[in-house]
């Protein structure tokens, strides 16, 4: 009986090992031929007679074969083009997540590793982008960002250059007036330590600042209450902002409340937002610039004022400048000849300038380093460093990723190579392999984003920043970290997925895939990368700790141990501050005390000097103290005598550092004659011997000392107590403070604490370094980790039959560990030259700085050497001590 | 019958032709030929199946596969835009051909 499924079973057999026909190809064949029968039979044919009927017009292979044969390669490589071939890989797709979870389960050891080195690595980089990001965002928030600037001056006067970004009284509504390019423009002025009093509210409060009603024209400051317009045009008004309002009103209705501001009455016009972190000018009260005594003022000095203008939409802040000269010259000119007493044409002729630039609000926080900024800024150098040892750190990492997947590779050779034996396309391999690569990359991903919400308070604390994770609920950060993640794993995978996807079937097969010469010729340039990279973190981080260690602990040429400087003494009268002065000495670990200006370290002002009669003027810094000071701070006195401690005797003496003696020329000093250009004239009485009263960034310049009154009072009390019990020390100046000065707060500090925070940017380099080192040693660790591993294993019939032939354990430590310690050498000769230049080119900022001497590189390259040892021994002595019977029968 | 080389020749042509009415699978493909030449022109499945291929890796055609009311199923054909502009150029090229011929078998020819 013909059964005509099994006759076209067998029809289709025929087909069987012929590769020019596809799957699909011979379904298309079979079911025309069943629809030719179908016809037939309906026709009135039997089964039998139509199947052998539509055979003949259908052919078998042997019939079909040659015209298939003209289209398939064609059809090949169409095929790969298209759907049809993805929707078979879908289940590839499957067979490839098994054969990747197996594997990660099969080599847990070194998934683990992988990982882990990889998440360390994608931390510490997502870190470091938070906040170059956070760093990058300051003062964007303004509605006219791109167009607010802030004036600077700067001039070389009597052949000294002055840069600050402030300007006199008259400069914005000139720059209103003058320019059409302005569109608006602001003064501001900060006062600090200012008592605020509302009802039994009293604070002390430091952001306080004035400013015109025009300053909401410019900056973005949004209005809770009242009116922006009107907030800022009478005298004697002030807006606070929604915190401040909560700290004195609390539930009060705050609009036209009258509040005490140093003393005098101000009305509440308006309640803005708090400033946001991002900016360089963080307000609590903002009073009306109009207040001030001088704020008519339409001379061009004294320059003491901010001014922020915003320009017209489209206008060019060069437009602006290239007036500015005739500004100066029309403007300003007849100021300034009353100042330096000489004509303005006479000024340019010998040497000197004066003129005003703009600076973009936005570069203020990273790029702007001015003596008298509102805030301290931040630093665009430290935005680029750790940009950079981000990418090192992440480049490391891949480094690892990759390298333990070739070291791998080996292993898996075989699958390779059954997979292509099967018909796996090379492209299905490399898809394979970076598919796997992404699919651990994200693991790696969501470890890495545990370890970042982990580490971040602790990340804040170290760079100085209050980052929170307020990251995770943006869309634009999932998106970044995926895309993030694919890249990475994109990268990390395609070295081992070409490599492996590029393995010969039949070599692979005979056990020929591993260790050729040249692949472990990259793996090892891959690991002397990582470890000069190790290598130059360890050398930034010595050699930043050195420095700072030199600061710290060189002769800065007076003793800044043990003193107390108690702050905001300029509220009490001189003759209340002698008194007080003398209650501290009352007690008996009270050695000496002192009021002056401003401590070493703190920020003095400068004057104009001249030797009587000279054409030459210079301009110099100036301490106002009193007759203890050279006494309480250690100072050396050189020549002549000291201020007397009945001051106002003395007041038309000063006393001189010696490179002021040294710059005037002066042979035998005491006696001589300074004076003021034009104005008053002091008699040398004295020459303190040179200190650092600046930080070590700066090499000492000359210095003037003058008695409380002449250039300044008192801000400080300085106190120099013995060292044991502090505690009771401090508890007796506080009550001494409190009877002296009731209801004010009693702040104070520690003189050698001050000096040492001025390094902060360098102590936070260095611990930074510190830090991001060990991560990158760590995760270079990992990796050479999983290498060691593997090449033990690879040699492990090796090391069996060397161990059977008589090797010694220490030998065979030896074989293994003397590839990697010649890798570290490499490295280190590499990295030696490189880490000199960077350290060179980070300390350049240092007027007085260490050598940078071998021992540190010594101490990097014997540093990694150790580590590198200690995680190669480990692998090294299990294998050496491994039984060689066990070995021999391995494989 | 039509000589092998002349059916080898105009396949793409009728193909595309007949394919610009509509989709169609292979063996409606065979069976409308032979109607419309009434029995003329008989394609084999050999020779038709990777005709129709070719013209799909060219993208003048695609594929795609629908399962029919009964039995298994059937993989369609259509013309693509492309396939389109394709034909109009041959379509141009076998009335070139076509009036060529018309003129030389017409009566007032005479060569001069």
């Amino acid at each position: 009986m013909f059964d005509l499924e099994k006759a076209i079973a067998s029809w289709r057999r025929s087909f069987r090992y012929r590769r020019v026909f596809f799957e699909d190809d011979l379904e298309e064949l079979e079911r025309h031929l069943r629809d030719h029968i179908a016809w037939l039979v309906e026709q009135g044919a039997s089964e039998k007679d139509a199947f052998h009927k539509a055979l003949l017009s259908v052919g078998d292979h042997a019939l079909m074969e040659a015209e298939y044969q003209k289209v398939f390669w064609a059809k090949l490589k169409h095929k790969r083009r298209f759907l049809r071939e993805m929707i078979s890989e879908g289940a590839m797709l499957k067979n490839y997540f098994k054969i990747s979870l197996r594997n990660l389960k099969k080599h847990k050891g070194y998934s683990l590793i992988n990982v882990t080195g990889l998440a360390v690595g994608l931390a510490g980089c997502i870190l470091i982008m938070l906040f170059v990001l956070d760093e990058l965002r300051y003062d964007q928030h303004h509605d006219k960002a791109d167009r607010i600037y802030r004036v600077v001056f700067e001039a070389r006067f009597a052949g000294d250059e002055l840069t600050d970004p402030i300007s006199p009284a008259p400069m914005a509504r000139a720059m209103l007036e003058i320019f059409p390019e302005v569109e608006a423009a602001a003064r501001l002025e900060q006062r600090s330590n200012a008592p605020v009093e509302y009802k039994d509210h009293r604070f002390r409060e430091d952001r306080l600042f004035y400013a015109d009603s025009s300053l909401f024209d410019v900056l973005t400051i949004p209005f809770v209450r009242g009116q922006a317009e009107t907030a800022l045009v009478e005298p004697n008004t002030v807006v606070l902002t929604e915190t401040m309002a909560q700290k004195y009103f609390g539930s009060e209705d705050p609009l036209d409340k009258v509040m005490s501001i140093r003393g005098y009455d101000y009305r509440v016009t308006g309640v803005v937002v708090d400033p946001p972190a991002h900016t360089h000018f963080h307000y609590d009260f903002i009073a009306s610039f109009i207040t001030l005594p001088y704020s008519e003022n339409t001379r061009w000095f004294p320059i003491n004022y901010y001014t922020y203008v915003a320009l017209q939409l489209g206008a060019r802040p060069e437009a602006i400048e290239a007036k500015i000269p005739e500004l100066v010259r029309t403007h300003i000119g007849a100021d300034l000849e009353e100042v330096s007493g000489v004509s303005y044409e006479e000024f340019l002729k010998r040497g000197d300038y004066l003129t005003y630039y703009l600076q973009p609000v936005a570069d203020i926080h990273l790029r702007s380093h001015f003596k008298t900024e509102i805030e301290p800024n931040g630093d665009i150098t430290y935005v680029y460093l750790f940009t950079v040892i981000a990418f090192l750190l992440l480049l490391i990492a891949c480094v690892n990723f990759m390298n333990l997947a070739t070291a791998r590779s080996a292993n898996r050779a075989r699958e390779v190579g059954m997979r292509k034996v099967l018909g796996s396309y090379r492209r299905q391999l490399v898809q394979q392999f970076l598919g796997e690569s992404v699919m651990l990359t994200m693991l790696a991903l969501v470890l890495a984003l545990g370890l970042v919400v982990l580490f971040l308070p602790l990340f804040n604390d170290l760079a100085g920043k209050s980052l929170d994770l307020g990251f995770l609920h943006e869309g634009w950060f999932w998106l970044g970290i995926v895309a993030f993640a694919v890249v990475v794993g994109l990268m990390a995978g395609s070295y081992p997925a070409f490599f492996l996807a590029s393995f010969r079937p039949a070599a692979v097969l005979k056990g020929k895939a591993a260790g050729s010469a040249r692949r472990s010729g990259l793996r090892n340039g891959l690991v002397v990368f990582q470890f000069a990279v190790s290598i130059i973190l360890i050398v930034g981080t010595l050699g930043v700790r050195n420095q700072l260690a030199y600061v710290q602990t060189a002769r800065l040429g007076f003793d800044k141990e043990h003193v107390v400087v108690i702050q905001r003494i300029q509220d009490l009268p001189d003759a209340r501050r002698e008194t007080f002065k003398q209650a501290l000495l009352q007690h008996a670990n009270v050695t000496h005390a002192s009021a002056s200006l401003v401590m070493p370290g703190g920020e003095s002002g400068s004057n104009v000097y001249r030797r009587v009669g000279d054409e030459r003027s210079f301009a110099w810094r100036f301490f106002s103290i009193d007759g203890d000071y050279v006494e309480t701070l250690g100072l050396e006195l050189v020549a002549g005598r000291d201020f007397a401690p009945e001051f106002t005797a003395d007041s038309a003496a000063v006393l001189l550092n010696e490179t002021a003696v040294k710059a005037l020329g002066w042979d035998d000093p005491v006696g001589q004659i300074l004076e003021e250009p034009g104005w008053r004239q002091f008699t040398v009485i004295g020459v303190v011997k040179d200190f650092h009263y600046e930080t070590m960034h700066s090499e000492i310049a000359p210095l003037v000392f003058h008695p409380l009154g002449v250039t300044g009072d008192a801000r400080v009390l300085a106190a120099r107590i013995r060292p044991d019990d502090i505690p009771a020390t401090l508890a007796h100046l506080k009550t001494q403070w409190e009877a002296f000065a009731p209801g004010d707060p009693f702040t104070y500090t520690f003189l050698d604490q001050d000096f040492d925070s001025l390094y902060r940017a360098e102590q936070r380099t260095g611990v930074t370094f510190g830090v991001f080192a060990m991560l990158a040693i760590l995760v270079a660790c990992l990796g050479l980790f999983g290498l060691a591993a593997f090449v033990a294993e690879q040699r492990t019939k090796e090391i069996g039959v060397r161990k059977v032939l008589g090797a010694s354990v220490g030998g065979i430590i030896l074989l293994l560990s003397r590839g990697f310690l010649k890798l570290v050498g490499i490295a280190f000769v590499l990295a030696a030259p490189v880490a000199y230049f960077a350290m060179d080119r980070l300390l350049q900022d240092f007027a007085y700085r260490v050598e940078i001497s071998w021992p540190i590189f010594l101490m990097a390259g014997l540093a990694v050497l150790g580590i590198a040892l200690l995680t190669v021994s480990y692998q090294a002595v299990r294998a050496a001590l491994a039984d060689p019977v066990k070995a021999l029968r391995y494989e | 019958m039509i000589p092998k080389a002349l059916v080898a020749a105009s396949l793409n042509p009728i193909i595309l032709s007949l394919l610009a009415h509509g989709e169609a699978y292979g063996y409606q493909i065979i069976q409308r030929i032979e109607q419309l030449s009434d029995g003329k022109l008989q394609w084999t499945a050999g020779t038709m199946y990777p005709v129709l291929h070719r013209l799909e890796t060219k993208g003048l055609i695609e594929s795609f596969w629908r399962p029919p009311e009964s039995g298994p199923r059937r993989k369609y054909y259509r013309l693509t835009d492309k396939g389109r502009s394709a034909l109009e150029v041959e379509k141009r090229q076998w009335l070139d051909v076509h009036a060529l011929l018309l003129k030389l078998w017409g009566p007032e020819l005479a060569f001069g």
